[in-house]
């Protein structure tokens, strides 16, 4: 497994998955450029919407992918990001189709708040498939238990 | 008199030779710097070497793992997903790497082979120029480690990566981008075509073939006369 590990996020990625974290930044316009990550088990493509726009056309019916989301220290804990930890596990039944950020055919997603680390986290999953989303089920749950928060 | 004059002659024709050799070591560097650029009539056939395709062997990485231009880190997999993988190895202060570099912006294809810039870790490379040189259009990783897994010879250099069955397909050198893409296109036909398999490849299938059959080294019907 390769390790990935930058902005406080560390994670074990399955064979065969790649990933990109992102560095926050301040813009020109003196916004801040929030953190970012990207997980799939595909070729993630250079150009990606926050949420996998862009990615989540590629998806084959096998195909996960994983975004984290930071909306900064200074939410952490509110009502939305009340939840205490990242997910160390998902199940089938959590998956809605009508989480998808981005409609899609045969797709269903999975969409969670917490706090971690101090941070305000949003955790978004994505599955090729909503039928056989059993099967990429046990790599995502490996992604999850291997995923850290600082 | 006379003495004097064929002394100053003599020391006239010396500064003479001097000059000319020094005209002939600049005309030689002046060649030698053009040769190196791909200058010249035989440009491309001195500059590019001959693409090595077909048995090169396993990938080196399964993943490429690394800074990106924006200040982030990337791992991208080599092995176990799909598609193929197109490296290339450039650098910011290499002459020929330029071309590459001013073309990433381009709409670039390579039969569906995904391009990947590898450049060396921050610390041997200038992030700040690959932040300004990288496009938004090409993932750009920085990782000395892809260099040496790949022995890399010389910049700017590319590996095709088969990510399916984790092999190199296909490495070497271009002058540009469109004769990248046509050296990928060529691998990747080579590599589909049945016959691109290596003759050790080839006999490994028969042995598997004829030990299925029941015939294993030795066996005595690999001696007789083919039955007409």
């Amino acid at each position: 497994m390769s390790v990935l590990s930058a902005e406080g996020i560390t994670v074990s990625l399955p064979p065969g998955w790649e990933g990109a974290i992102g560095h926050e930044s301040t813009l020109e316009d003196g916004s801040v450029r929030n953190v970012i990550a990207h997980f799939a088990t595909f070729p993630l493509p250079t150009r990606r919407g926050d949420f996998g726009g862009g990615a989540v056309d590629l998806m084959g019916p096998a195909d996960a992918f994983i975004a984290l989301f930071d909306y900064g220290r200074q939410s952490a804990g509110a009502a939305l990001f009340a939840a205490i930890g990242a997910p160390a596990s998902i199940d089938a039944g959590h998956f809605d189709r009508s989480v998808l950020q981005k409609p899609m055919p045969l797709q269903s997603a999975v969409q969670r708040f917490f706090t971690a680390g101090g941070r305000a986290m949003c955790l978004y999953v994505v599955v090729g498939s909503h039928i056989d989303r059993a099967e990429v089920l046990p790599a995502i749950n490996s992604f999850l238990a291997s995923l850290t928060i600082q | 008199m006379m003495e004097a004059l064929i002394v100053i002659e003599g020391i006239v024709i010396g500064l003479l030779v001097v000059l000319v050799a020094g005209l002939l070591r600049s005309h030689a560097e002046i060649l030698r710097q053009l040769h190196a650029l791909g200058g010249g009539e035989h440009q491309t056939e001195t500059f590019v070497p001959p693409p090595r395709r077909s048995g090169l062997g396993p990938t080196p990485l399964a993943n490429l793992s690394g800074p990106t231009p924006d200040g982030g880190i990337a791992s991208v997999a080599l092995t176990g997903s799909r598609g193929y993988s197109l490296l290339a190895f450039l650098s910011t202060t290499c002459t020929s790497c330029q071309p590459f570099w001013q073309g990433l912006s381009d709409d670039l294809n390579f039969s569906g082979a995904r391009p990947i810039v590898v450049t060396k870790d921050p610390g041997e490379e200038s992030p700040g120029e690959i932040a300004r040189m990288a496009s938004g259009k090409v993932t750009t990783l920085m990782s000395s480690d892809a260099w040496d897994a790949f022995k890399v010879p010389a910049t700017p250099y590319f590996a095709l990566v088969d990510n399916a069955n984790a092999t190199v397909v296909g490495e070497g050198s271009a002058a540009n981008w469109g004769r990248v893409g046509e050296m990928v296109s060529r691998a990747i036909s080579d590599h589909a075509h049945p016959l691109h398999s290596s003759t050790s490849a080839r006999k490994a299938d028969v042995d598997e073939e004829l030990k299925e059959a029941g015939i294993e080294p030795g066996d005595q019907r690999l001696y007789q006369p083919p039955v007409s």
